[in-house]
C-alpha cells in the first residue's frame, strides 16, 4: 500500500487517540498552512454563509467580481416570503477603482440598489482587495443609512485577515448591531432565539415546528428564513439556543453580556441529540411544567414513528466505518452519535473551525485509535480513509471526489445540500443517504485503493 | 470474425460515389473460413446460439453462450472468456476503458440510485441490460418482453430473484405493451427504456423514455454508436443521467434549479 506522508507544519494539528499515552493540544484557531490546499473557506466567505439566508437585505461584495460569483445562491437556505438574499450584488471593483478607490462606486451602487429592491437593511462585505485599498466602508455605510434611513452595515470580512471563523465573527458583529434595535413589547417570557440554524432545505422551519409545539415563541431564527425586523427584536427573548457552534457562539456570548440573555448548546442531528435540544429547552422553564411534558410528547411520538424504520439501515451497516470531516465541531459530536445508533463506528472525525475545548471532547467521545483533525486537507483525509479503511466520507462537496476516487461512499452534510438533516426526519433522510451510498453496488467494481480484497 | 457486423455497412460514408458493397461488413470467405475457429461465442441464447450449434455440428467449433455485452458485468465476462479461449492477456487499452466506465458509475450512481424503471425489449438484451440497471443501484419495475422462451424466463427470474425480487417480469404471450403500460399506471416509474414503440408510452405517462433495442426509427443513433462494450456502456450511463437529470431540472423549484448538481 502506498504511504502517505503528512505535511511538514500540520503534525500538530492531528493526532490519534490512544489511551494513556501523553498527547499534546491539538493545535486549532490558527491560520491554514500555506499550500496545504485546506478544505476551509475564507474571512469573506464564512461572513457570506452566515449571513446569506437573510432574505430580506441587500448583500452587496465589495470587491473584484469573482467574490461575489463564488459565494451566490451559495447555500441551500430556503425562504418562505422574500428571496433577495438569492441575488449576489457586487461593486465588480476593476483596476481604475483599485487605484483611486472604490467608495464612489459603493455609494453609487448601494444607493441604486436600494431604491430598486426597497430592502429592510443592507449588509456590506469587504474583501481581501478592499482591505489593501483601505476604502472607508464603515464612513460609506453612514452616509447611505442617513440618506435611505435603512441599516446599512459593513461586514469587516477582508478574505486574509484570519480563518472562516473570523468571518463568522464579522457577520455576528454585524448582526449584533441590529440587535436591540427593534420593540420587543408582546414578546412571551417563554421564548428563544434560534441561533445558528440557517433553514437548509427547511430544516428551521422543522425545528421552529417543534419548539411551538412546546408552547414556546421564536422570536428569532439566526440566520435561517431570516427577516431584518426579526433580528431586530431578538434580544426580547429569554434565551439563546445555539446550534452551529462555530458560527454564533460568539453572537451568543455578546448577547449574554449585553442583555443577559443565557444561552445553551444543542444540536438537531440524530435522534439523542435531536430530543436533548428539546428537553434543555424545556428545562430552562422549569415553572411551566406543560413545557416539559410536551417536549415528551413529541419525542414519543416522533421515535416511534422513525426507530422502527432505522433498523433496515442499522442492519446493514453495522460494523461499517466512517469518516467524518465537517464544518462545526459541534456537528462532529452528532454525527458521531448519529452514526452509532445505526452501527457505524468512526475512524476519523474532524472539523475546520473546532477550538480546544471542542477538539478535548472529541478525543473523549471518539474511539480508541480514532484521528482527529482539524482544518484538514485533502491528502490527510485520504491518507487516514485509506488507513482507517472506512467505508464513508462525510463532507461537503469539496470533500466527495476525495471519497469517490478512493472507493467509498459518501455522504453531503454541508450547507449545500437540498434534502432537511435536521429533526427526527432529517434523521432518516441521514440513514437512507449513508445507506445508499455505502452499500452501492458500484462499489464492488471500484476497487478500493490499499484494502486487500 | 464477427457477423453479423454493421460496421462499415450502416455507417458507409458519405462520398458522392456509390459504392453497391461497402468496404465492411463481414466478408464471404470470412464467413466460410469459420469453420477453422478455434471456438465460438455465441452472444445471445436466442439470437446467436443457434449459429454455434450449427457450426458446431459441421465443423467441431466449441461454443460457450454467453450474454451480449451490455453494461459492465456483461462485458467483463465477454473479454475474460475471450482472454481464457484465446490464452492472450486483456490489452491495457480495454482495461482503461473499463476503468473510466467504473469512474463514472462511482461519481453519478447517487443520481441514479433507486430510480423506478419499466423496460421492454428482446430477451438477449434485457437480461444484461437489467443486471447492469442493477449494478447501478436503479430498480427495474417492471420487465416486459413479447418473446416467449422458458430458458429466458428462468434466467430472469434468478437475476431478479437475487437482487430485486420485487420486480414484475412477464413474457410470452400475454406480455405486451399494453400490459407495461398498464404496469406503469398502477406503479409509476421514472424511466422508460425500449424500442421507438415505446414512445407513446413514455408521452402518455410523462416519463423520460430511452430509445434502446430495435428498431429505433425516430432518432439516429444505433448504427453510428456503441450500445455494447465499456464504451457502450459509458454511453448507457450518459443517457441515463441525461434523461433523468433533464427532467430534474425541468421539474425543480426555482431554488432547486442547480448550476451544479
Amino acid at each position: 500500500m502506498e504511504q502517505i506522508t503528512i505535511l511538514e507544519g500540520r503534525e500538530n494539528h492531528l493526532f490519534e487517540k490512544k489511551t494513556g499515552a501523553v498527547q499534546p493540544d491539538i493545535s486549532c484557531d490558527t491560520s491554514s498552512l500555506s499550500g496545504s490546499v485546506s478544505q476551509r473557506a475564507c474571512v469573506f466567505c464564512g461572513s457570506r454563509v452566515v449571513l446569506y439566508p437573510v432574505a430580506d437585505a441587500i448583500h452587496l461584495v465589495h470587491g473584484p467580481i469573482g467574490c461575489a460569483a463564488y459565494t451566490w445562491d451559495i447555500r441551500g437556505a430556503v425562504s418562505s416570503g422574500p428571496e433577495l438574499h438569492r441575488l449576489s450584488f457586487s461593486t465588480d471593483l476593476q483596476e481604475m477603482d483599485v487605484i483611486y478607490g472604490g467608495e464612489k462606486k459603493l455609494y453609487h451602487s448601494l444607493i441604486e440598489l436600494i431604491e430598486q429592491y426597497k430592502p429592510k437593511a443592507a449588509f456590506i462585505y469587504s474583501t481581501c482587495i478592499v482591505g489593501l485599498i483601505g476604502d472607508d466602508i464603515e464612513a460609506v455605510c453612514r452616509k447611505v443609512a442617513n440618506e435611505t434611513g435603512i441599516p446599512v452595515l459593513p461586514v469587516h470580512s477582508e478574505g486574509f485577515k484570519g480563518t472562516k471563523k473570523d468571518g463568522y465573527k464579522a457577520a455576528c458583529h454585524a448582526l449584533m448591531k441590529l440587535i436591540g434595535t427593534g420593540d420587543t413589547d408582546g414578546i412571551s417570557k417563554y421564548s428563544i432565539n434560534i441561533l445558528g440554524e440557517f433553514n437548509l432545505a427547511g430544516e428551521a422551519w422543522i425545528i421552529r415546528k417543534y419548539y411551538e409545539k412546546m408552547g414556546i415563541e421564536v422570536v428569532s431564527t439566526l440566520t435561517g428564513d431570516g427577516r431584518i425586523d426579526a433580528v431586530k427584536r431578538a434580544h426580547g427573548a429569554s434565551l439563546n439556543v445555539v446550534q452551529c457552534s462555530g458560527s454564533m457562539t460568539w453572537l451568543a456570548k455578546e448577547m449574554e453580556e449585553k442583555y443577559g440573555i443565557p444561552y445553551i448548546r444543542v444540536s438537531y442531528f440524530g435522534i439523542e441529540d435531536m430530543s436533548k435540544s428539546l428537553y434543555d429547552v424545556a428545562k430552562e422553564f422549569p415553572e411551566r411544567p406543560e413545557i416539559m411534558e410536551a417536549a415528551k410528547q413529541i419525542v414519543s411520538e416522533e421515535v416511534k414513528q422513525l426507530y422502527p424504520s432505522l433498523q433496515k439501515f442499522k442492519k446493514a451497516l453495522t460494523g461499517k466505518k466512517a469518516a467524518i470531516y465537517v464544518g462545526g465541531a459541534f456537528k462532529t459530536f452528532s454525527l458521531i452519535k448519529a452514526l452509532r445508533s445505526i452501527g457505524m463506528s468512526v475512524v476519523l472525525a474532524g472539523s475546520q473551525t473546532g477550538n480546544k475545548d471542542d477538539y478535548a471532547r472529541l478525543k473523549e467521545m471518539c474511539d480508541e485509535g480514532t484521528i482527529i483533525v482539524d482544518d484538514s486537507n485533502p491528502v490527510e483525509l485520504s491518507k487516514f480513509i485509506l488507513e482507517k479503511e472506512a467505508d464513508l466520507l462525510i463532507g461537503g462537496v469539496k470533500e466527495r471526489p476525495i471519497a469517490f476516487k478512493l472507493g467509498v461512499g459518501f455522504c453531503d452534510h454541508n450547507h449545500e445540500r437540498k434534502i432537511p438533516l435536521a429533526g427526527f426526519v432529517g434523521m432518516y433522510n441521514f440513514a437512507l443517504e449513508v445507506y445508499q451510498s455505502v452499500m452501492s453496488p458500484v462499489w464492488q467494481f471500484a476497487p478500493r485503493k490499499g484494502v486487500k480484497r | 470474425m464477427l457477423f453479423p457486423d454493421t460496421s462499415n455497412v450502416l455507417d458507409a460514408p458519405q462520398t458522392g460515389k456509390h459504392v453497391f458493397y461497402p468496404k465492411g461488413g463481414t466478408t464471404i470467405p470470412e464467413l466460410q473460413s469459420t469453420g477453422d475457429s478455434l471456438f465460438s461465442l455465441a452472444l445471445g441464447s436466442i439470437s446467436a446460439e443457434p449459429a454455434a450449434i450449427a457450426l458446431e455440428k459441421k465443423h467441431k467449433v466449441a461454443f460457450e453462450t454467453l450474454d451480449i455485452p451490455i453494461g459492465l458485468t456483461a462485458t467483463d465476462r465477454f473479454i475474460m472468456k475471450m482472454s481464457e479461449v484465446a490464452n492472450v492477456s486483456v490489452p491495457d487499452e480495454i482495461t482503461d476503458e473499463r476503468g473510466r466506465l467504473v469512474d463514472v458509475m462511482a461519481d453519478m450512481e447517487q443520481y441514479l440510485y433507486g430510480k423506478r424503471v419499466a423496460l421492454f425489449g428482446d430477451p438477449d438484451q434485457l437480461l444484461p441490460l437489467t443486471e447492469f440497471l442493477l449494478d447501478l443501484n436503479m430498480k427495474p419495475v417492471h420487465i416486459v418482453s413479447g418473446t416467449p422462451g422458458q430458458r429466458f424466463e428462468k434466467q430472469m427470474r434468478q437475476l431478479l430473484d437475487a437482487r430485486s425480487p420485487e420486480t414484475n417480469f412477464r413474457n410470452g404471450l400475454q406480455a405486451d405493451m399494453f400490459l407495461l403500460h398498464q404496469w406503469m399506471k398502477n406503479e409509476p416509474v421514472d424511466l422508460l427504456i425500449g424500442n421507438t414503440y415505446g414512445k407513446y408510452m413514455a408521452r402518455d405517462e410523462d416519463v423520460p423514455f430511452i430509445r434502446f433495442g430495435f428498431p429505433i426509427l425516430d432518432r439516429i443513433g444505433h448504427s453510428y454508436f456503441p450500445n455494447v462494450g465499456y464504451s457502450g456502456a459509458l454511453r448507457l450511463v450518459e443517457k441515463l443521467l441525461s434523461a433523468i437529470m433533464d427532467r430534474q431540472d425541468r421539474d425543480a423549484l426555482e431554488e432547486k434549479f442547480e448550476l451544479v448538481m
